[in-house]
């Protein structure tokens, strides 16, 4: 039961994590800062629970504000590049974050132990679910709330003004200034919110598993995010969703039987479904559309 | 002296990373496309010589030959799987996401190639030398001058043959290239066939300078790559050669004077610092500098 609770989890920050990434790519914005601002949350949160000793709740909209903050200060410069060159900034962006929390030593004595980040050692024994007695399926429900309010607010979003705003965006940048859309602004804010989900689902995942450390935010997993909503597809918020759950859920763990082969036909799958479904894993339950392209 | 030595350590040692940047420049710069697996392509082709060689013994020339001829056969592969299919507005998007997948898939192979996490590559270039105080690596001095070597080539490929002419035009305009009859197909899998056969080359020189090959060399292949071409500019060959000096210097002077664990925060700190202030790079072509200064007209 205890590893099915494990893939709940997993999945469930994932689709936070995808979803940051989702509502950049409404604006047309290549992000691999995701994982940064992931890292940001998962750390700050942290440090506030084990060290300072906050409420989870606190703990986790103050990380979450945080990566926002950092989201916010990154989105001007990022506004300068585009395309490809975004990319590359973003992937400074996200190893400049790692580094730092590669670096990062904050340690105090609790109970007689000593507790915190401890730089290359990573940031062990963030136990506010332990010792306060939560279960393991308090912690997965937990999580899939968040990701139900984070899901039903971008849902929404796509069927107010402001979702047609960053789609405008993201169609056509020309088309959408000369229609009196400030670029600046929507870009911007579209870059804070997602700070802003990453940031949560960082804090999340830190106080789930109870450990992190820098290897958990590499350029690999900045990649996964990107490409949860890119292969799940840009027409609505459940495309990330279920992108997470076959990437996650099936490629990974259902694939477990295969053990060293299980890479070698991860990635050939993830190729085909790029180029047999261009619209994303969400066109299976629509009627084909072959008119379409990519 | 200590500062000079530092340098010309710093400049050799990032002879290495133009090595890298050329091949990548290729991709980036002309086809306008990541591919994630690069590094990849070149563990792969690496692990599979040796492991060739550890069945039938084909010397350090079939090595060579063979590393270059199975990493071009690779990329090709990565290009029809990844790059090919993928066009449009998302297309560079995607088809980096396609060969990420793909850099898994060859990481894996290569881990089953590669039983014990390390195999030793041959080497052979001469040792080391001192002139007066200075300690200069001969090795490292020769990949110096194969990187301007093949420069040459390059340019002369590029902006002398009828194959650079396509290739360039296929870069410039897709659609327009197709319209006029060009096999855009075949000339991106050339791009990628001679980007493989370039890396190969400068995998085999590294290799053989740290007379070892481990996992983490395909990963380190596409940063450092990457960020040298980066800071060098984008479609620049001698700003790729640029950029990896430049990226030499700065690390082996903030090893000597920061730290080494400042090393590469450094790296990406000039990297963001170089991408927002001047997009293109130091040396950034002409061509960029245009289109984005189009883009701000309108």
């Amino acid at each position: 039961m205890d590893y099915y609770l494990g893939v709940f989890q997993t999945i469930g920050v994932h689709t936070l994590l995808g979803l940051s990434a989702y509502i950049l790519l409404l604006t047309g914005q290549v992000s691999m800062a995701q994982i940064g601002f992931f890292a940001i949350g998962a750390y700050s949160s942290g440090v506030l629970t084990v060290i300072f000793s906050w409420n989870i709740y606190p703990a986790l909209a103050f990380g979450a504000l945080l990566a926002s903050f950092f989201a916010f200060l990154v989105g001007f410069p990022a506004l300068r590049v585009k395309g490809l060159m975004l990319v590359i900034a973003t992937i400074a962006f996200s190893e400049i974050v790692r580094l730092i929390t590669f670096n990062f030593v904050w340690m105090v004595e609790k109970d007689g132990i000593m507790v915190g980040a401890e730089g290359a050692q990573g940031f062990r024994e963030i136990r506010y679910f332990t010792t306060n007695g939560w279960d393991s399926s308090q912690v997965v429900l937990l999580i899939w709330i968040f990701v139900a309010i984070v899901m039903a607010m971008l849902w929404w979003l796509d069927r107010v003004k402001a979702g047609a705003v960053l789609r405008a965006v993201g169609n056509d940048e020309l088309a959408a200034q000369s229609s009196g859309i400030n670029l600046t602004t929507v870009k911007v804010a579209a870059m804070t919110a997602g700070g802003f989900i990453a940031g949560l689902g960082g804090g999340l995942y830190a106080h789930a598993v109870s450990y992190v450390d820098h290897i958990t935010f590499t350029i690999l997993m900045a990649t996964f995010a990107i490409s949860y909503p890119i292969l799940g597809g840009t027409k609505n918020v459940f495309g990330t969703l279920l992108a997470v759950i076959f990437i996650q859920g099936i490629l990974i763990e259902a694939f477990r039987f295969l053990e060293d082969w299980r890479l070698i036909i991860f990635g050939l799958l993830i190729i085909l479904v790029m180029n047999f479904m261009p619209d994303g894993l969400v066109s299976i339950f629509k009627k084909s559309n072959p008119g379409k392209g990519n | 002296m200590e500062f000079l030595q530092t340098c010309i350590d710093g400049l050799l040692f990032g002879s290495a990373y133009s090595l890298l940047a050329l091949s990548f420049s290729l991709l980036f710069g002309v086809m306008k496309r990541i591919n994630l697996a690069f590094g990849s392509t070149l563990l792969l082709s690496a692990v599979f010589s040796l492991w060739i060689d550890s069945l039938f013994s084909i010397g350090i020339f079939g090595i060579f030959f063979l590393m270059i001829a199975s990493s071009a056969l690779i990329n090709i592969y990565v290009e029809k799987l990844c790059f090919y299919p993928h066009s449009g507005k998302y297309g560079a998007t995607v088809s980096m996401i396609s060969s990420f997948a793909i850099w898994m898939q060859l990481d894996e192979m290569s881990s089953f190639l590669l039983p014990d996490r390390t195999a030793s590559f041959p080497s052979f270039l001469p040792d080391s030398f001192f002139l007066k105080d200075l300690f200069i690596r001969i090795d490292q001095l020769f990949l110096f001058l194969i990187a301007v070597f093949m420069t040459s080539i390059f340019f002369y490929v590029l902006y002398k043959t009828n194959y650079g002419l396509l290739l360039r035009g296929v870069s410039f305009d897709g659609e327009l290239a197709k319209k006029l009859g060009v096999n855009s197909g075949k000339i991106s899998s050339f791009a990628f066939a001679f980007s493989g056969i370039f890396g190969a080359i400068a995998a085999f020189l590294i290799l053989s300078t740290e007379s070892q090959v481990t996992p983490f060399f395909g990963f380190w292949c596409t940063l450092k790559g990457l960020v040298a071409m980066m800071l060098g500019g984008i479609g620049s060959l001698p700003g790729a050669i640029i950029g990896g000096l430049f990226l030499g210097l700065v690390e082996s002077n903030v090893i000597n004077y920061l730290g080494a664990e400042y090393r590469d925060i450094c790296t990406y700190l000039i990297l963001l610092f170089i991408l927002v202030v001047k997009p293109g790079g130091i040396m950034g072509s002409a061509l960029l500098r245009d289109e984005r200064a189009a883009s701000e007209r309108i």
